[in-house]
């Protein structure tokens, strides 16, 4: 009779965990005890099985020497693996300062190294945990477009939606709206994403709770709900499904729930249909619209199917560029994504370098050791010996360099998860994933065999030469040692120039003004509720009586209204131009027809937030006829001297030129291939066109921020009490804001790349301070021979220099291909120029020559008669 | 001699295996000195049982293992003449220390 045993897999788990000398006896007490608790008909029978193992399986490491010394007969060995820890925890703690110093630097790169992959991990890998994510494509926004009639919203051409190319289809607005969610103690604002049916059925993420939305939800209110927001306003709730929610004063039904990573667009807390709030009217929705590709179909050959698919639809009138679509991922985390593969690429530089340091401290650790080897040779431990002894010196250190690393990494991931909304809004980073941990243990390991391979490459040259000549310099041992500072400096100087051309972009970046140049003025946001401010012309009769009331107060200089904040997240909507005559006669540069980004502004607007008037003239307070005004991008698509644009007639949108006025820098989430066109801009009237919701407000007055905002709030209240302001800014301060990521990233660099300067700084002063050591007896002989001590000294540091030189060589060929790597993300990169990279050669320079000056200074103090005498 | 003194679980399990006779292996010894009234896991007993065999008191043999633990082999121990000395001399000062005891504790009645 076969009696009942725990299952096979854990048996064979188990057989790894135990070791060989004693694993059928214990394998044998475990299933055992697994058999008597199943038969008294114990509960947790898999949890006490697997608590015994850990129990046994410790018991029997820690006594591996022991339980060897059973089976062979009682005799001690100095073989096994925990007397060689013993042994490198001893060697440790005789040398407390070299084991900080190692185990410190290693903490130091494995902790900024965890921290950063955790936060790339988090922000660029799990969002996109979809079913095969590269499938999914965004089609641009020339592709397809979002047509809102009276019998639905669609996607237009609607050929498209029965395409094969194409599995699914469906669309979603990523800019967000803003929601106030109705609950005790006071609303709290939501963001919602208009989305279709389609939009999950594209992503393929099946929901928590209840169901997504589905293809007859159109006008309904319901929405589907993200994890964060059922956690935080909901707690965890899970019989929120079915219940009613109210959003800014309309009542929504939650029919889903959806799972943790599903997280897109980035910011959603909510996924409401496309009708369901008023305020998305309009001819076009702002939307983008999202496919996945059928299995065979590429990306290429989608995009042919859709030039067909457009041409078959417009004919003649389908103008513009050909349609393009993007893989999802080109869209997660579009504005935190190159700084974060930057970061990621200078920490794993960093972790080279701190490596590199290590390294250079076990081998000058080994020469120090010179006759402790020596004796153990003697004593007949063989060279594989004495390396695994190296090995697990190494290891030991790595192990407790990584341990510590990790803890400190989540304590620095905890401690600026209060930052990280810098990088990505609505990311948790303050929890503990274990793949983070296997990475940094990975790390370290590969770190370990990394650095382990310069003292043992050391110990092997010994052979040749015989161990009994181990303390004298090995050529070998300093050519090791050489290059791993050469490599560090080199790494020092990537890390410098990087940091320095960081530095030029920020400050680039925040002194800009996105084309505004009143740094006094003061913009906010107002978001008026559909249920009150139903048509167009009750938004525009709103801006009106806020223009008139903001105007008539003390100290007003300017006001404007528009429907966009500068920089805003979100695609605007697109639109055809075309020219009915050419401005410019028979050059190729110029078009007749284009694409722009359609705006509204009232007349002061650019008054009240400085975008300076190129040529013709700022629009009226009351425009009877159509007209609009270009900014100098959409100008320069048609002409290149802009001030031949004013005058003429556009025909589609059919109104006239009347102004050029500067460029103003809008969105800096798109990718960089869209953001151009989406550069020019046409301005129409505010009351020609009533923006759909919200407004953006700018005032230019008189008196400091919270003064001018009081006076905001109460000419606010005296027009609607229900209404309040948000995105409140002084101009002068949006750029700060906006590039604060960028200053993190620079902060972040600059820690990094002092880190490294002074790594190498000491590795030179080490190796120096040895070299010159070892020399004592041939310094003394050059002494006695006539050397001057300035001679002396200038050859101690003219080694520092060569090293240096040789290092800065390495490195500006490093930081130019890095440079290229980087560029191909960050087109917005500076060229690092030549006098940035002096100025880092030359930081460089100035470390090394002061990390020699101490050895070489003790070189020429050298007494050449005590150091013979010595001898 | 430091090395011969016998903790308390030490004593316990000394006992547990002189008491199993044949059948004294981790397990069997786990198993008794539980039902007995003192809940531990398998690994600190192996542990000390190892503990008590470099000093010499217990001795152990691997033998033929039974159907309940899948054949597998088990290893089993007996006292040393040591052990059973070890364990005598723990007896002797026991009793006296708690005749003592006892009549002290009973004079204030």
């Amino acid at each position: 009779m076969r009696r009942a045993q725990p299952p096979g897999s854990w048996l064979a788990l188990l057989r790894r965990l135990l070791p060989a000398s004693t694993r059928e006896e214990h394998e044998g007490d475990l299933i055992e005890l697994w058999s008597l608790r199943r038969e008294r008909g114990s509960r947790w029978l898999g949890a006490s099985f697997w608590y015994d193992a850990v129990s046994l399986g410790v018991h029997a490491w820690i006594c591996a020497a022991d339980w060897r010394s059973w089976s062979a007969s009682g005799r001690h060995t100095f073989t096994g693996f925990g007397h060689d820890v013993r042994l490198a925890a001893r060697v440790l703690l005789r040398r407390p300062l070299f084991s900080a110093a190692a185990i410190g630097t290693f903490t130091f790169g494995i902790a900024a190294s965890t921290a950063i992959f955790t936060i790339a991990d988090r922000t660029l890998v799990q969002p996109l945990s979809y079913r095969d994510p590269d499938r999914i494509v965004v089609l641009d926004p020339f592709a397809a477009v979002i047509r809102r009639d009276a019998s639905g919203v669609a996607i237009q051409p609607a050929a498209l939606t029965a395409s094969s190319e194409f599995l699914a289809l469906g669309f979603y607005e990523p800019g967000g709206l803003d929601l106030d969610l109705d609950q005790l103690g006071g609303p709290v604002r939501l963001t919602a994403a208009a989305a279709d049916s389609g939009f999950f059925r594209v992503l393929g993420v099946p929901p928590l709770l209840g169901r997504t939305l589905a293809p007859d939800d159109g006008g309904r209110r319901v929405a589907v709900v993200s994890f964060d927001a059922w956690r935080q306003h909901f707690g965890h709730n899970p019989s929120l499904v079915g219940r009613s929610l109210r959003l800014s004063g309309q009542a929504f039904t939650v029919v889903g729930v959806m799972p943790r990573l599903f997280a897109f667009p980035e910011a959603a807390d909510v996924w409401i249909p496309p009708a369901a709030d008023g305020r998305m009217t309009g001819a076009g929705l702002r939307a983008r619209v999202i496919g996945r590709l059928a299995d065979d179909v590429s990306i290429p050959q989608a995009a042919a199917m859709l030039a067909n698919v457009k041409e078959a639809a417009f004919g003649e009138r389908q103008i513009g560029p050909s349609p393009s679509m993007a893989p999802i991922a080109d869209y997660v985390a579009v504005r935190a994504k190159p700084t974060i593969l930057f970061l990621v690429g200078l920490v794993s530089l960093l972790l080279t370098a701190s490596s590199a340091s290590v390294a250079s401290l076990l081998l000058s650790r080994l020469t120090q050791r010179a006759r402790e080897m020596r004796i153990r040779n003697a004593l007949g431990a063989g060279t594989g010996r004495l390396v695994r002894q190296i090995l697990t010196e190494s290891l030991v250190i790595a192990t407790m360099g990584s341990a510590t690393g990790t803890v400190l990494a989540f304590w620095l991931v905890r401690t600026f998860a209060a930052s990280l909304p810098v990088f990505v809004p609505g990311v948790e980073l303050t929890m503990i994933d274990l793949r983070v941990v296997a990475i940094s243990a990975a790390l370290s390991v590969l770190a370990t065999a990394l650095f382990s391979l310069a003292p043992v490459l050391a110990l092997r040259s010994t052979r040749s030469s015989g161990v009994a000549r181990f303390g004298t310099p090995a050529v070998k041992r300093r050519w090791v040692a050489s290059s791993l500072l050469t490599s560090q400096i080199a790494i020092a100087l990537v890390l410098l120039v990087a940091t320095s051309t960081l530095l030029s972009l920020v400050v680039r970046l925040t002194r800009s003004e996105f084309g505004l140049h009143n740094r006094g003025a003061v913009t906010f946001q107002v978001t008026l509720p559909a249920s009150t401010y139903r048509t167009g012309a009750e938004v525009a009769a709103f801006a009106g009586r806020l223009e008139t009331t903001l105007r008539s107060m003390p100290g007003t200089r300017a006001i404007g209204l528009t429907d966009f904040m500068p920089s805003s997240v979100g695609a605007k909507s697109l639109a055809h131009l075309e020219m009915r005559e050419r401005p410019v006669l028979a050059t190729g540069a110029a078009r007749r027809e284009s694409h722009a980004t359609m705006l509204v502004a009232t007349h002061d607007y650019f008054r009240a937030v400085g975008v300076p008037l190129l040529a013709g003239r700022f629009f009226e307070p009351h425009e009877a006829e159509p007209v609009v005004i270009l900014n100098e991008s959409a100008a320069r698509m048609f002409a290149p001297d802009v001030t031949r644009v004013v005058g003429k007639r556009l025909v589609s949108p059919s109104a006239e030129i009347v102004g050029v006025v500067g460029d103003v820098q809008l969105d800096v989430d798109v990718p960089e291939a869209i953001r151009a066109m989406a550069m020019a801009h046409v301005y129409r009237p505010l009351s020609h066109s009533p923006p759909n919701g919200t407004v953006a407000v700018a005032v230019d007055m008189a008196g400091d921020v919270p003064s001018v905002v009081a006076a905001i709030r109460r000419g606010l209240h005296d027009i609607d009490p229900s209404l309040a302001i948000d995105r409140v800014s002084r101009v002068g301060d949006l750029p700060a804001r906006i590039f604060a990521s960028e200053q993190l990233t620079l902060a972040l660099a600059s820690v990094f790349a002092l880190v490294v300067l002074g790594l190498a700084g000491i590795g030179l002063y080490g190796v120096l301070a040895q070299s010159v050591a070892e020399r004592t007896r041939e310094i003394g002989i050059r002494m006695a021979l006539g050397a001057s001590r300035a001679y002396l000294r200038a050859g101690i540091v003219c080694v520092a220099l060569r090293l240096t030189v040789m290092g800065i060589v390495i490195g500006a060929g490093l930081a130019v291909t890095a440079w290229r790597l980087a560029w191909a993300s960050i087109p917005s990169l500076d060229v690092p120029n030549l006098h940035l990279l002096a100025a880092d050669a030359a930081v460089l320079i100035a470390v090394s020559v002061l990390a020699a000056w101490i050895p070489a200074r003790r070189a020429s103090a050298i007494d050449p008669v005590e150091a013979l005498r010595a001898d | 001699m430091k090395g011969q003194h016998l903790g308390e679980f030490e004593e316990l399990l000394m006992l547990a295996v002189h008491g199993l006779g044949d059948d004294a292996y981790g397990v069997g010894v786990q198993q008794l000195v539980s039902r007995e009234g003192r809940r531990v896991s398998l690994g600190p007993v192996y542990t000390a049982l190892a503990r008590l065999e470099t000093k010499g008191l217990l001795r152990s043999q691997s033998v033929p293992g039974t159907l309940q633990r899948g054949g597998r082999r088990r290893r089993v121990f007996a006292l040393t003449p040591a052990g059973v000395r070890a364990l005598r001399h723990l007896q002797h000062l026991r009793e006296r220390l708690y005749g003592r005891a006892r009549l002290q504790s009973a004079r204030p009645h």
